[in-house]
């Protein structure tokens, strides 16, 4: 069981990935907009973190750099959810530390694995900068 | 008295006619006087000779002729003596002279005398050295007396020219009025002859009536013979000195007309032939030749031969000595008998002038600064005497004569004439020749065309401007290649038309010419109108200016471009100064040209590209061209606007470059436009998907159970609205793929991969699918295929394929086959499915397109997929290409380098 903070602007796939996670037995915290999933990821600090891309305020990428600059957060696994599938977008994402990054619409399933895959990992040694648990 | 003025200017022409007298008997003198002075020269010379051979101890012969040759010099001195007493100036001379004589004699000569008389031999070559100085001094004296005599002789001569010219004209005043004495006398004598014969009538009436005769009647008798003596004797004498005139006058003239032509003419033959004529004429003779004397061959040769029956004479060979002309060639002075077969000089040698039955003869050699030129001899069959009159006329043309002689020798030793004549032939041949070369080888048409319009000549380049073949043209009516007329009336025929041609200053027109297949071309005609002495033609000069004419079209059209265009049109110099700028130029730069033009580079780039232009030359340089390059200028007001640059390098004819000049277009609208374009694809695409993810995330949470149980029913309806959901998540994806790589964006990595690995993770993929759907799939992959490319791209590719092929293959089986033919990698992706019909196939790879086929359509797809695989491909430098026939299955072959 893990604590995942979800950023996701749209209430309705908010609501949906929430229900899917928690049926799976995790716990959801969540962020209606970029400030607000900062917050929360200092305050609750979360295991994972799922970072949509387009959001008000602050947008995903935005959140993703402010995490990874900041040394308690920074070892935090981020998937990233993004209705933009072009690669520029991916690049992106990956160069400023996400773990994984899926495309909308996505599987709920396939989400799932990768959730699970991304806290595996991190449960594991991190590579790069990412310091040891 | 009528007689008074009469008898006075008869005394006039009298005294005039003296006078003449006397000045040729002076001039005469003179000619005596350097005659025997010569004669002496030759005595002198015998002297000489006789001395060398007796200073040599030759014989007393020698001593004899030195003797005779000494009596001869004293007698010609003492003749010359009694020749010149009132001449106090050329008798000291002669005395002098003789004085030498005397001296030489008793001295030098009596010393050789006596060395022979003693039997002894001269003293070496000392008396005979001595004794040839004194003749030298001799003959020295004598040389002056001769040329102060030749002087005088010269100075005579004219005096008795001038004599001669006013005796005419005293003779023609004094005719006239001895006329009109004559008249008068008549009539006085006829007064005092008519009145004794009316008295010797009356006496003789008398003694017929019976009166006696009385001494009136001799006295009467005596009157009357003495004035009929008396005027017969006038009568004679007026008659007498007419003829002289008049024969005068033909001397005078011929020798002005001779003097003319010697000045003139320079072919000798034709003046002394001349000069034989007039020689024949005034001397009234039979026969006249000029002979010139050849000092080296020593004999005179006949050139100018003139009279009856002379044939014998044309090779006469006159030696000096031999023959009566050999004679006066010898002796140096005129030779002249009435029969010289009587004269004491003929020596009985058979002449060949003799056997022509010439009686009288007359010879005067001709002699040039002592030198003997040449013979003058005239003859007469008659025996007509020669007078003095006739020798002076031979003697006077003597001179022109040996002029002409000895010029043309000149000019034959010289070998000037011949070479004159082949310099100035060679050089009109040449220049011609030029002239001619010059005309063919213009590329301008030569035309010369007659006052009626027809072409007379013309060049090669003429011909072929026209289209005519070699000299097609002459002959021809320039009308028919040049229809306008070429030239308004020539100037009228009385213009003075001056020496040599003349020509016009040329016209120069613009006008059609017609070809001789009909077509006209525009040329440029240059026409001069060339005068010659009698007539009057005109040089036309065509030149071709089709190309100027275009060529003037062609700049003119672009310049018309260049103003036009809405592009800014920037010509650079080499080093990048601005050295063009056009209206576009300056609509999008804000720059007026004056204030731009020679400016750098520089000021058009924004900072950060002011290498920009370094880095452009450096491109063209090495062949590039750049078209559409895009970048950003920077305006006069330092606004920021989006260009497309083409450039291209400038050169001259021998490819060398001159500068640059670039195209520059606006495209700071298109930017924007395209920027937003980027931005609203970005905005539908994550609208729709928003949208799209909802949807499938809760068909997915209902199908799995998650709100509750699902009848069979529901899910197979969930699972068909769950699959559209996916297609229509495709389907966006397969938009933002053609949109990107229309758009050159797409970004194909060239990461080292194994091709057999990729093709072996879509076989994976699709292995399942195929077999649940009961189709074989066959897979022939290698263990390596390595290469270089987008990992992704690439199974994007051929997952696409062998979707394709599983959707559209109801039985059978589907399979990938690759492998290295060489060099590239060829993958084939098979099978036996519905394959795609020949009129579909040309469409296969255009976006959106789907067959008619219901087998194909129900299968579903985006009908993008095909395009966006083969553009993937195309980017790896591959192909792809299809090969199948309805109902007989496809194969999609694949090259990848």
């Amino acid at each position: 069981m893990a604590k995942i903070l979800l950023a996701e602007d749209e209430k309705q796939i908010g609501d949906m990935v929430a229900f899917k996670l928690t049926n799976s037995g995790h716990q959801v915290v969540r962020a209606r907009d970029g400030e607000e999933a900062l917050v929360l990821a200092a305050t609750e600090r979360p295991d994972l973190m799922l970072l949509d891309v387009m959001m008000p305020a602050l947008n995903g990428f935005e959140v993703l750099a402010r995490i990874k600059a900041d040394p308690a957060l920074a070892a935090v696994p981020v998937i990233m959810l993004t209705a933009k599938g072009r690669e520029r977008d991916v690049l992106t994402g990956l160069q400023a530390g996400a773990v994984d990054y899926v495309v909308k619409p996505f599987s709920l399933k396939e989400l799932t694995a990768r959730i699970d895959a991304a806290l595996r990992k991190g449960a594991a040694p991190g590579p790069g900068s990412s310091p040891p648990r | 008295m009528v007689l008074v003025p009469a008898a006075a200017l008869g005394l006039g022409a009298y005294a005039s006619v003296e006078g003449e007298r006397d000045a040729a008997r002076e001039a005469r003198h003179s000619l005596e006087v350097v005659r025997a002075a010569e004669r002496l020269d030759a005595d002198l010379a015998d002297a000489r000779a006789g001395v060398a051979a007796a200073g040599g101890g030759e014989d007393r012969a020698a001593l004899d002729a030195v003797a005779r040759a000494h009596a001869r010099l004293a007698d010609g001195l003492a003749t010359l003596e009694r020749r010149i007493p009132d001449d106090p100036e050329q008798a000291r001379r002669l005395a002098g002279a003789r004085e030498r004589l005397a001296a030489w004699w008793t001295g030098p000569a009596a010393a050789l005398r006596r060395a022979a008389a003693d039997g002894r031999r001269p003293e070496g070559p000392g008396h005979a050295r001595e004794a040839t100085a004194g003749l030298d001094g001799l003959r020295l004296e004598i040389g002056r007396l001769v040329e102060t005599e030749t002087r005088r002789l010269e100075a005579r001569t004219r005096a008795h020219q001038a004599a001669q010219r006013r005796t005419r004209l005293v003779l023609l005043a004094g005719s006239g009025v001895v006329l009109a004495a004559g008249v008068c006398a008549s009539l006085v004598l006829g007064r005092r002859v008519v009145g004794p014969l009316l008295a010797l009538t009356r006496q003789a009436d008398r003694l017929a009536d019976g009166g006696g005769a009385g001494p009136a009647a001799g006295q009467s008798g005596d009157e009357v013979r003495r004035l009929e003596a008396a005027f017969s004797r006038m009568v004679t004498e007026v008659h007498q000195r007419e003829s002289d005139l008049d024969r005068s006058r033909r001397e005078a003239e011929t020798f002005v007309e001779i003097q003319r032509d010697l000045a003139e003419t320079l072919e000798p033959t034709i003046l002394l032939q001349k000069i034989a004529r007039h020689a024949r004429l005034l001397t009234r003779s039979d026969l006249v030749f000029i002979a010139p004397f050849d000092p080296h061959a020593g004999v005179a040769r006949v050139v100018a031969l003139l009279g009856e029956r002379t044939a014998a004479l044309r090779h006469l060979r006159i030696e000096p000595g031999r023959g009566l002309a050999g004679w006066a060639l010898r002796e140096r002075q005129p030779f002249r008998t009435e029969n010289y077969l009587d004269d004491p000089r003929f020596h009985g040698t058979m002449d060949p002038v003799l056997a022509e039955g010439v009686a009288a003869h007359l010879a005067v050699p001709m002699i040039l600064e002592q030198a003997v030129i040449g013979l003058i001899v005239v003859g007469n069959r008659s025996a007509t005497a020669f007078t003095e009159r006739d020798e002076a006329v031979l003697g006077r043309l003597a001179v022109p004569a040996a002029l002409a002689i000895r010029s043309a020798r000149l000019v034959s030793e010289l070998g000037l004439e011949r070479d004159l004549l082949a310099v100035r032939s060679r050089e009109r041949v040449r220049s011609e020749a030029q002239l001619r070369g010059i005309l063919q080888a213009a590329s301008d048409g030569v035309f010369t065309v007659d006052p009626q319009g027809h072409i007379t000549s013309v060049n090669r380049a003429g011909h072929v401007m026209f289209g005519y073949g070699p000299q097609e043209l002459l002959a021809r009516d320039l009308a028919l290649i040049v229809p306008e007329p070429v030239e308004p009336a020539p100037d009228p025929p009385d213009t003075p038309a001056g020496i040599g041609p003349r020509a016009t200053g040329p016209r120069r027109r613009e006008i059609q010419g017609v070809r001789r297949d009909g077509t006209r071309f525009p040329i440029e005609l240059s026409v001069s109108v060339v005068k010659t002495e009698h007539d009057h033609f005109l040089a036309v000069i065509v030149r071709d200016i089709t190309e100027r004419k275009q060529a003037f079209e062609t700049r003119f059209q672009l310049a018309a471009i260049v103003d036009s265009t809405d592009d800014a049109i920037i010509g650079w110099s080499p080093d990048l100064a601005i050295a063009s700028w056009n209206p576009g130029a300056e609509r999008l730069y804000g720059y007026a040209a004056p204030e731009i033009l020679g400016q750098p580079f520089t000021r058009l780039a924004p900072p950060d590209r002011q290498a920009e232009g370094s880095r452009f030359v450096d491109r063209l340089r090495r062949g590039e061209h750049l078209a559409n390059y895009e970048t950003v200028r920077r305006t006069r007001d330092g606004r920021l606007i989006d260009v497309s640059l083409t450039i291209s390098a400038t050169r001259d004819e021998g490819g060398r470059v001159t500068g640059y000049s670039t195209i520059e277009r606006d495209i700071t609208e298109r930017k924007a436009i395209e920027r937003l374009k980027d931005e609203f694809i970005a905005t539908v695409s994550h609208e729709l998907r928003t949208p799209l993810t909802a949807i499938r995330g809760h068909l997915e949470l209902v199908l799995d159970g998650e709100a509750g149980p699902v009848s069979a029913l529901q899910r197979e309806f969930l699972t068909i609205a769950g699959q559209n959901t996916d297609r229509l998540g495709a389907l966006i994806n397969d938009l933002l793929d053609v949109e990107s790589f229309e758009a050159g964006k797409m970004q194909i990595r060239q990461d080292p991969l194994d091709l057999a690995d990729v093709l072996r993770e879509v076989a994976a993929t699709f292995r399942r699918e195929a077999e649940r759907r009961g189709l074989a799939f066959r897979e022939a992959i290698p263990d390596r295929l390595v290469t270089v490319g987008d990992r992704d791209r690439l199974i994007q590719v051929f997952a696409n394929l062998v979707s394709n092929a599983i959707k559209y293959t109801p039985r059978g089986e589907v399979g990938i086959t690759a492998g290295r033919a060489g060099g590239p990698i060829e993958v084939v992706v098979h099978d036996t499915g519905v394959g795609i019909a020949a009129e579909d196939q040309p469409y296969l790879f255009t976006r959106f397109y789907r067959s008619a086929d219901p087998a194909v359509r129900d299968a579903g797809g985006t009908g993008l997929g095909l395009v966006i695989a083969r553009a993937i491909v195309e980017r790896h430098g591959g192909t792809m290409n299809v090969d199948s026939q309805k109902g007989a299955g496809s194969r999609f072959r694949v090259v990848l380098p």
